[in-house]
């Protein structure tokens, strides 16, 4: 019922403060160096990022890994130990200097919506247009507009109390957009709905931001939901940006075992490299399962302790050996069927890797036994 | 290392927004020195000697002067027991409310907390009309009836531990019942399912649970009658004893030996931090609901026919405790001579033109309750507005001291705190002894506690991210303050308000020191009355206050829904 009526509510709707910017060169706002320490614990660890105009940038990483930190940074609720913040080139947030967060041109959803209960939609939408102190008349399109936007309209007159969670949310997002900020914050705005509300809003949010083309910094737990939303996803974990780059770049190449472990399932083995067999492709030596053919994301991996991934998709079963792949034998420890996938547990001498088939491919049981394959090109070696 | 650059980045942040900073800074100073100041005084006069040198003396004779010693020991034995009487009356009740299927468990309630709203020095003209020796009505009609000369004396040390008993079980009650209300019936249910009969599950299971929440009340039941002071003066008059109270009053008046007062107010303020430090050591880092109101959950035990032995018991509690007692006020202040037997002739409603008398001291004791209590609840609640805000948003080192000042006074007596103000504010350069304003300034420190754990309370339930909205929305720290969070916090501030106002409309025990001829308040006034033995003027005046503070108490439970509290 709640879905129907929401469908596709932003795609088709007015965009009044459409600006068509695409993606660009120009540095909208910069982190450089930021680090911010309450007593002994450092909550952010010289995080360093630039976002480009246009761009969506997802903070990513388990909770207490100091991305709501990084957020409230660079709203203007924190100030850095050490480090800079910069939007549009100047500085806005260092150790000795401070804009209040009122000053700084962005604005933000919240976690908990934190829309005002005491005034109906149209005046939480109004409060910070009449601080710009404009008049009556404008403040109403504008307000009407941005309404339109998240198909809010027909509620203007009613309060808080009386919307859903989702219509709260669509209020809580115009009343950001309304102020045309020059960046757009979230704090896990999708976090208090619930799950098949949370996965359409998903859609609608990404649409959104694609047609306003404006920035946005954008903070979640949920891996699936920052893959939807990112033009670039920022991973983090006890206050440092591990690796940043797009979904593709963060699942595909991931850089370290946290990486890896954070971004979907992951088999994760510890071993050693013991020689090249071609540009960029190492042998390694694993404990139990033997040698396998790796491949290194820079080169100056060679030659001391590694460790591999091997995503449980990219990897097949098979009952006779497939040429050209790393092959293992192992025996099914585990079988569950999930409807389109049947997710096994193979154990390869002692090792126990995870393995996700189609579940329309050749079906294995329980105990029988097994090959492992997987390209060179899917083992992928990661900074230790 | 790390702590100085907290402190450095914090001041840094106060810096930065000075406005925020004088507020938050002014507020800060205010709450210590109204505080530790009188504190302050206290121990520093106990400890000063006739020449201005550094003296135990006055401590001493706290400990070997005969009189002094006795008052002591009486304000002891008179604690230990009224709190022991208190838990064996207040435990079964709350039991039987909070986890039974007894018939009127919500008029229960709604009647102990009638009983809290009547305080002791009101209570014990009751009692006195009821059991004085001589005169008292039961102890006249057991003479009359079965020729015994009295039930029983309430000139007497059992007199007065009856009367503070009755005052002070909801304490108890309150504390018991919040506790077993939030309690998880699973527990108990839990206990039943492995074998164990219902009442055996309770006491096995529940009371644990709950010993916490009682300890600390009974901690408060024992603070408080060591610091009342209207019902020991009234009997201890009759009786001729004296507890610490009334020790330091005798001190006070002509002529006065402030040293001794001081000295003598000490071992109130020694239990005091006794108390406080064994409430946070049995409740740990948990909270403890001081007044609970949440209406009983579906989960009731079935006691079978023993519930209507648990209603008669808590029909007899509330009958000693509201009933009677505001019976024979409403039956005296309608009396021409309170011992007069009630017939046409005798009826008048002439004690309550008192209010209207401005022969009398009333009318002008009424202004002055009231104002002084509206002062004060304002400045409370403006105060614990900003403290709240300091303590719950921001990180400002040393809000956990700020927390531990305003609560501390919480279980202050209010005579030893008064000694602080009359000697603290009684010569230059704060002469205020004698004016309106130190009974503002000491009804604020007494009472600020109260006000703070209410703001404390809603300001918890209010998300920090409803003004951090305002701010992106570009509002500055003061507008998002004004325009956002105090609408919000609106019942809270007005809870806060009433309950403030409430406890401050029938405060004795300080008044009692700070008031001088024409400054009474209400509360003064009836204790004037009853020691000049008008009993039925002192009545009349008594059932104005009860009414209002129930009527405020009503606004208060309209305004929360529930009257809680948390500490």
């Amino acid at each position: 019922m709640r879905l129907d009526r929401l469908g596709g509510a932003f795609d088709d709707a007015v965009i009044g403060t459409k600006r068509h910017v695409r993606p660009g060169l120009m540095a909208k706002l910069e982190i450089d160096d930021v680090t911010m320490s309450f007593g002994d614990v450092v909550a952010v660890d010289r995080a360093s990022l630039t976002v480009a105009d246009g761009e969506t940038v997802v903070l990513l990483g388990p909770s207490g890994c100091g991305k709501t930190t990084l957020l409230r940074l660079i709203a203007g609720f924190y100030r850095p130990t050490s480090g800079a913040i910069r939007i549009n080139g100047k500085t806005v947030a260092s150790p000795t200097l401070m804009v209040p967060p009122e000053k700084r041109t962005l604005s933000m959803v919240f976690q908990s919506y934190a829309v005002w209960p005491h005034k109906t939609v149209f005046e939480n939408l109004a409060y910070g247009l009449r601080l710009r102190r404009l008049d009556a008349k404008t403040i109403a399109s504008k307000v009407a507009e941005a309404l339109a936007t998240v198909r809010m309209d027909s509620y203007a007159a009613r309060y808080p109390s009386e919307l859903s969670g989702g219509q709260q949310q669509r209020v809580a997002v115009a009343r950001a957009l309304v102020l045309e900020p020059e960046i757009l914050l979230f704090d896990e705005p999708l976090s208090n709905l619930d799950a098949s509300l949370r996965e359409h809003m998903r859609f609608e949010i990404k649409a959104l931001l694609g047609k306003l083309g404006i920035t946005a910094i954008y903070v979640t737990h949920d891996q699936n939901e920052a893959m939807v939303i990112a033009d670039r996803v920022a991973v983090m974990n006890r206050g440092r940006i591990e690796q940043i780059g797009s979904p593709e770049d963060i699942y595909y190449r991931s850089k370290t075992d946290f990486v890896a472990q954070f971004i979907g399932l992951a088999n994760v083995l510890d071993g050693e490299v013991v020689g090249a067999t071609a540009p960029n492709h190492l042998k390694v030596r694993v404990e139990r399962i033997g040698e396998l053919v790796a491949c290194a994301t820079s080169p100056s991996d060679a030659a001391r302790a590694a460790r591999v991934l091997i995503r449980p998709e990219q990897m097949e079963l098979t009952a006779t050996p497939k040429p050209g792949m790393n092959t293992l034998k192992g025996r099914v420890a585990r079988r569950s069927f999930v409807g389109a996938q049947t997710d096994y547990v193979i154990d390869v001498n002692g090792v126990a890797l995870r393995v996700i088939s189609p579940s329309r491919n050749a079906d294995f049981q329980l105990s029988q036994d097994v090959l492992v394959n997987f390209a060179p090109a899917d083992c992928l070696l990661l900074g230790v | 290392m790390a702590m100085r650059a907290a402190i450095a980045r914090a001041f840094e942040e106060l810096r930065q927004e000075w406005l925020r900073s004088i507020i938050v800074g002014i507020a800060i100073l205010i709450v210590g020195w109204l505080v530790f100041y009188p504190l302050g005084i206290i121990f520093e006069m106990g400890l000063r000697a006739e020449g201005g040198s550094l003296t135990f003396a006055h401590y001493q004779r706290v400990l070997t002067e005969p009189g002094l010693v006795s008052a002591l020991v009486n304000s002891i034995i008179i604690s230990v027991a009224t709190t022991a009487f208190a838990l064996v009356l207040a435990l079964p009740m709350a039991w039987a409310v909070a986890r039974t299927n007894m018939p009127g468990r919500q008029f229960v309630r709604v009647s102990v907390l009638v009983a809290f709203v009547v305080p002791n020095f009101i209570s014990v003209i009751a009692w006195i009309l009821l059991l004085g020796p001589n005169a008292g009505l039961i102890n006249v009609f057991v003479r009359e009836t079965f020729g015994i000369a009295r039930l029983f004396n309430i000139y007497s040390m059992e007199g007065l531990v009856l009367v503070l008993t009755l005052s002070f079980y909801p304490l108890i009650f309150f504390a018991a019942t919040a506790a077993l209300d939030n309690m998880d019936p699973s527990y108990e249910e839990a206990a039943q399912m492995v074998g164990a009969p219902a009442w055996r599950a309770s006491m096995g299971i529940a009371l644990p649970l709950v010993l916490p929440a009682i300890v600390a009340s009974s901690v408060f039941v024992f603070l408080e009658a060591m610091g009342a002071f209207g019902a020991p003066a009234a009997i201890g008059h009759g009786a001729r004893f004296h507890t610490l109270t009334t020790e330091i009053y005798e001190l006070f008046s002509y002529p006065p030996r402030f040293e001794l007062a001081a000295a003598a107010a000490a071992p109130i303020i020694g239990f005091t931090i006794l108390g406080l430090i064994l409430q946070r050591w049995v409740l740990g880092g948990r909270r403890f609901n001081v007044i609970g109101g949440k209406s009983s959950a579906a989960r009731a035990v079935d006691i079978g026919w023993r519930r209507w032995l648990a209603f008669g018991y808590c029909m007899a509690v509330i009958f000693a405790s509201v009933i009677l007692p505001l019976l024979i006020l409403l039956r005296t202040s309608l009396l021409s001579r309170w011992g007069l037997p009630i017939s046409w002739q005798n009826l008048t409603l002439k004690n309550y033109a008192a209010f209207a008398d401005t022969s009398t001291i009333v009318p002008a004791a009424l202004l002055n309750s009231t104002l002084v209590s509206a002062v004060t609840a304002s400045a409370c609640v403006v105060l614990a507005l900003i403290i709240v805000w300091i303590v719950e948003r921001t990180r400002l080192p040393g809000r956990g001291l700020l927390t531990f000042t305003s609560t501390v006074t919480f279980a202050f007596p209010g005579v030893a705190l008064a000694v602080g103000f009359v000697i603290g504010y009684g010569g230059p350069p704060l002469a205020l002894f004698g004016t309106i304003w130190l009974f503002f300034i000491a009804f604020t420190a007494h009472r600020f506690p109260f006000a703070f754990m209410f703001m404390r309370n809603s300001i918890k339930q209010l998300s920090s991210e409803m003004e951090e909205a305002a701010r992106v929305s570009g509002a500055s720290w003061l507008r998002s303050v004004v325009s956002i969070s105090a609408p919000l916090l609106k019942s809270g501030i007005v809870a806060a308000w009433m309950i403030v106002f409430a406890v401050t409309l029938r405060e004795l025990s300080m008044a009692i020191l700070l008031y001088v001829p024409g400054m009474e308040t209400l509360p003064v006034a009836i204790y004037s009355f009853i020691d000049n033995g008008t009993f039925e003027i002192a009545a009349a005046v008594s059932v104005v206050l009860i009414l209002l503070s129930i009527a405020s108490m009503l606004i208060l439970r309209w305004i929360t829904g529930k009257a809680q509290m948390e500490l």
